[in-house]
C-alpha cells in the first residue's frame, strides 16, 4: 500500500484497509473513507481527519493526540487511544467504545456519545458542552470540572462518577443513575434531574444542597416544590 | 450547608438573585496560602482595615497568631472568631487592644466555617469556606494529611458580597459581644463613608501576591513528595485559583470600565462563536474563550477609552505582568496586550499591522469593542430596538474595517449579527473557573504548534 499517497490524502477510499501500526502523523485524511479499518496502533497524532468516515474502525491503542477528528466515529473502537488534545467537537461517536482511551484536553463540544462507553475514563475537565451523553455509560469516570452545560445525560449511568465542580447547568439529566455520584460544587443551575434517584448523592455546595439534611445524608425531604418530579428511594 | 451558617446566611440571601453564589472546592492548603496573600496585602495597604475572622479552633489562629501580630499593627481592628483552646487568649497578639476574641460555642456552626473579611476604605477581599463533613467525604472517608481536607465556598474581591458578609458576621458576634458588635458597626460606618475619597490599592499587586504564594505553595508540595494522586488534585486547586484571581480582577476591572456585570461573558461568548465560524481549531477556541473571559485586564484600549468618562479603576500594567508570570497563561496574555493593536498599525502597544497581529488579539479586538459599543448604545437611546442596535454598532465596526479591523473579521462579526437579528443565542454564562482546568493548556501536543504555526 502507498503510505504517502495515503499520507498526502491522495487516496480517499480506504474501506476496510488494514493501516496497523503505520506512521500516519500529521496527515492529510479530510474525507477519507476508512470505515472499518484496521488503525490498530496506528499513530495518527496531529492527522487531520475532518469529515473523515471511521465507523466500526478499529483504533485500539491508536495515537491520535491533537488529531481533528471531528468526523464519524460511529461504533468505533478507541479502546486505550490517546486522544490527548483531539478536536471531537461535534463527532459522531454514537456507540463507540472509549475504556481506557486518554481523553484529557480533548474537545467533546457537541459531540454525539449516545451510547458510548465511557466507563472510569479520566474526563477531567473536559469541554463536554451541549454533547449528546443519552444512554452512555459514565460509571465511575472522572468528570471533575467537565463542562456538561446543556449536555444530553437522559439515561446516562453516572453512577460513582466524580461531578466534583462540574458545571451541569441546564443540562437534562432525566433518569440518570446517580448512584454514589459525588457532585460536590457542580453546578446545577436550570439542570433537570426528573426521575434521578439522589440517594448517597453528595450535593455538599450545590443549589440543593439545602435539600439534604445531616446526618442522613439524601433523604429528598418536603420542600420540594421545584423538584416534585424528583423520586425517592429508601 | 450549615443552618445558621454565615456562609448560608450569604448563600440564602443571594439565592433568588440576578448572580446567585457559585461555590468551589479548596483545600486547606490553598486556603492558607490564599488567606496569607490577602492578609499580606494589608501590610503593603493605603489604609486600614478591619479584619474579621473565623478559625474553627483557636489552635489555629495561635499558628497565625505572631503573623496576625504584625497585621495588627496595620489594622484599625481585627476580631477573631474560634471555639477557645489552651493559650487561645494568652499570646501576646490576643492582648493587643486592637485585636479581639469571640470564643465560639462548639456547637455553633460558625466553628466549622473558615472565614477572612477585609474591609478597608481601598481595600477588600474574603474567603468564606466551610469544611466537609465527614460524612460527605464519601467512602474513603477524611484524608489524613491536614493540609489535604476539604472545604467549599468561594473568595472575592467584591466590596459589595465583602460589605455584606462583614455585617453577617457583627450580627453574629452581637450574640456573644453586644459591645464589640456596637464598636464594630460604628467602624464600618467610618470605612464606608472613607471609601468613596480613598485611593484604591494596586489590585494588580494584590492579585501577583496571591498568585505568587499560592505557586510557593505548589512548590512546597514538590518539596514534600506527598502521595502523587494527592499531589495532583493539590497542585491543581492551588492552579486554579491563581487563574481565579486573575478572573476576578478582570470581571471586576470591566465592571468598573463598563458597569455591565456579564460583560466579560458575553466577549467571550462573541469571541468563541467568531473563532467558530472561522472554524479554528479546538484547542486555538479554548485560547480564545479564556483571553475573552480575561480581556478585562486590558482595558478596550486607550483610544478606546478615552471616550469614557470613567476612568480605569486600577493601574493596569501589574495585572497583566503578573498574568506572563504564570507559564500556561503567557500566550493568553500575548493575546491580551495586543486586542488594542490596529489593522493598519497605528495601534497600541507594539504599532504591529495586518496578520503580524496574532488572530485571537484580532477577534478580541473587534468583539470587545462591539460589545462595548453594544451596551453604550443600548444606555443611551432607549427608543432604538435590540436590531437597531446591532446594526448600528456593526456599522460603526465597518465604517472602520482595513483601518481599526481586520476586514475580513469585519465580514464574519456581519454574518454573526445578521444570526443574532435572526434570533441566535449566544450561551452567555459567567464563567465556572472553578472548574475550569480545561481552559489551561500546560502541554501543547508537539503537532498541534506546527499546525499554528502553519495556520496563522
Amino acid at each position: 500500500m502507498d503510505i504517502e499517497a495515503i499520507r498526502a490524502g491522495k487516496i480517499k477510499q480506504l474501506p476496510g484497509a488494514n493501516l496497523e501500526d503505520e506512521d500516519l502523523s500529521g496527515s492529510n485524511l479530510r474525507g477519507v473513507n476508512l470505515a472499518g479499518a484496521n488503525l490498530v496502533g496506528a499513530n495518527l497524532s496531529g492527522a487531520k481527519l475532518e469529515g473523515a468516515r471511521l465507523e466500526g474502525a478499529n483504533l485500539l491503542s491508536a495515537q491520535l493526540a491533537a488529531a481533528d477528528l471531528r468526523a464519524t466515529l460511529l461504533g468505533a473502537n478507541l479502546m486505550q487511544a490517546d486522544l490527548t488534545g483531539a478536536d471531537l467537537r461535534g463527532s459522531n461517536l454514537r456507540g463507540a467504545n472509549l475504556m481506557g482511551a486518554k481523553l484529557t484536553q480533548a474537545s467533546f463540544a457537541g459531540a454525539f456519545l449516545s451510547g458510548a462507553n465511557l466507563m472510569s475514563v479520566n474526563l477531567k475537565g473536559v469541554d463536554l458542552r451541549g454533547a449528546d451523553l443519552r444512554g452512555a455509560n459514565l460509571s465511575g469516570a472522572n468528570l471533575q470540572g467537565a463542562d456538561l452545560s446543556q449536555a444530553d445525560l437522559q439515561g446516562a449511568t453516572l453512577s460513582n462518577a466524580n461531578l466534583e465542580e462540574a458545571d451541569l447547568r441546564g443540562a437534562n439529566l432525566t433518569g440518570a443513575n446517580l448512584t454514589g455520584a459525588n457532585l460536590l460544587c457542580a453546578e446545577l443551575e436550570d439542570a433537570n434531574l426528573q426521575g434521578v434517584s439522589l440517594v448517597g448523592v453528595c450535593l455538599v455546595g450545590t443549589a440543593f444542597a439545602e435539600l439534604t439534611p445531616l446526618p442522613q445524608k439524601i433523604q429528598i425531604p418536603l420542600k420540594l416544590a421545584e423538584m416534585e418530579h424528583i423520586k425517592t428511594e429508601e | 450547608m450549615l443552618e445558621g451558617s454565615i456562609l448560608q446566611h450569604l448563600a440564602d440571601a443571594h439565592k433568588s438573585g440576578q448572580r446567585p453564589l457559585r461555590f468551589g472546592v479548596y483545600y486547606k492548603n490553598t486556603l492558607v496560602a490564599l488567606c496569607h496573600a490577602l492578609e499580606d496585602s494589608i501590610l503593603t495597604s493605603n489604609t486600614s482595615p478591619l479584619m474579621i475572622t473565623a478559625f474553627q479552633r483557636g489552635k489555629w489562629y495561635l499558628q497565625e497568631a505572631e503573623r496576625y501580630g504584625e497585621i495588627a499593627q496595620k489594622s484599625r481592628q481585627i476580631v477573631i472568631m474560634a471555639a477557645p483552646d489552651s493559650g487561645f487568649g494568652e499570646h501576646p497578639t490576643s492582648k493587643q487592644p486592637n485585636v479581639a476574641l469571640v470564643g465560639l460555642e462548639t456547637v455553633d456552626p460558625v466553628a466549622q466555617e473558615w472565614h477572612l473579611m477585609i474591609l478597608s476604605p481601598s481595600y477588600t477581599a474574603m474567603v468564606l469556606c466551610q469544611e466537609l463533613s465527614p460524612a460527605d467525604y464519601g467512602p474513603e472517608g477524611p484524608p489524613e494529611e491536614d493540609r489535604e481536607r476539604k472545604f467549599y465556598g468561594f473568595w472575592t474581591f467584591e466590596p459589595g458580597l465583602v460589605l455584606e458578609t462583614v455585617e453577617l458576621a457583627i450580627a453574629h458576634i452581637d450574640r456573644y459581644n453586644p459591645e464589640l458588635q456596637k464598636t464594630l458597626t460604628a467602624q464600618v460606618q467610618e470605612i464606608t463613608a472613607a471609601a468613596a475619597n480613598a485611593e484604591q490599592d494596586n489590585l494588580g499587586e494584590i492579585v501577583s501576591r496571591v498568585v505568587e504564594y499560592l505557586h510557593n505553595s505548589q512548590q512546597d508540595l514538590t518539596a514534600h513528595e506527598i502521595a502523587a494522586s494527592h499531589h495532583e488534585e493539590l497542585d491543581l486547586n492551588l492552579v486554579s485559583n491563581e487563574l481565579q484571581a486573575f478572573v476576578r480582577m478582570a470581571q471586576l476591572m470591566e465592571l468598573a470600565n463598563t458597569g455591565n456585570p456579564m460583560a466579560t461573558a458575553e466577549v467571550a461568548a462573541l469571541a468563541e462563536v467568531m473563532g467558530q465560524l472561522l472554524d479554528l481549531p479546538g484547542w486555538q477556541l479554548k485560547r480564545l474563550r479564556l483571553a475573552g473571559f480575561l480581556h478585562g485586564l486590558v482595558p478596550l484600549g486607550v483610544k478606546a477609552v478615552a471616550d469614557l468618562d470613567e476612568a480605569p479603576c486600577c493601574h493596569l500594567e501589574p495585572g497583566v505582568q503578573a498574568l506572563r508570570a504564570m507559564p500556561r497563561l503567557q500566550a493568553v496574555a500575548s493575546i491580551i496586550t495586543h486586542q488594542t493593536e490596529w489593522w493598519n498599525g497605528s495601534g497600541t502597544p507594539a504599532g504591529v499591522a495586518y496578520d503580524a497581529i496574532p488572530l485571537e488579539s484580532r477577534i478580541l479586538g473587534l468583539t470587545a469593542h462591539f460589545e462595548y459599543r453594544v451596551n453604550q448604545l443600548a444606555k443611551e437611546s432607549e427608543n432604538l430596538s435590540r436590531e437597531e442596535i446591532l446594526s448600528k454598532a456593526l456599522a460603526e465596526c465597518q465604517a472602520q474595517a482595513s483601518e481599526r479591523w481586520d476586514p475580513k473579521l469585519v465580514e464574519t462579526l456581519t454574518l454573526l449579527v445578521m444570526g443574532l437579528q435572526q434570533g441566535l443565542n449566544l450561551p452567555i454564562t459567567p464563567p465556572k473557573v472553578t472548574s475550569g482546568m480545561w481552559l489551561l493548556d500546560p502541554q501543547m501536543p508537539v503537532e498541534a504548534k506546527s499546525y499554528q504555526e502553519t495556520n496563522t
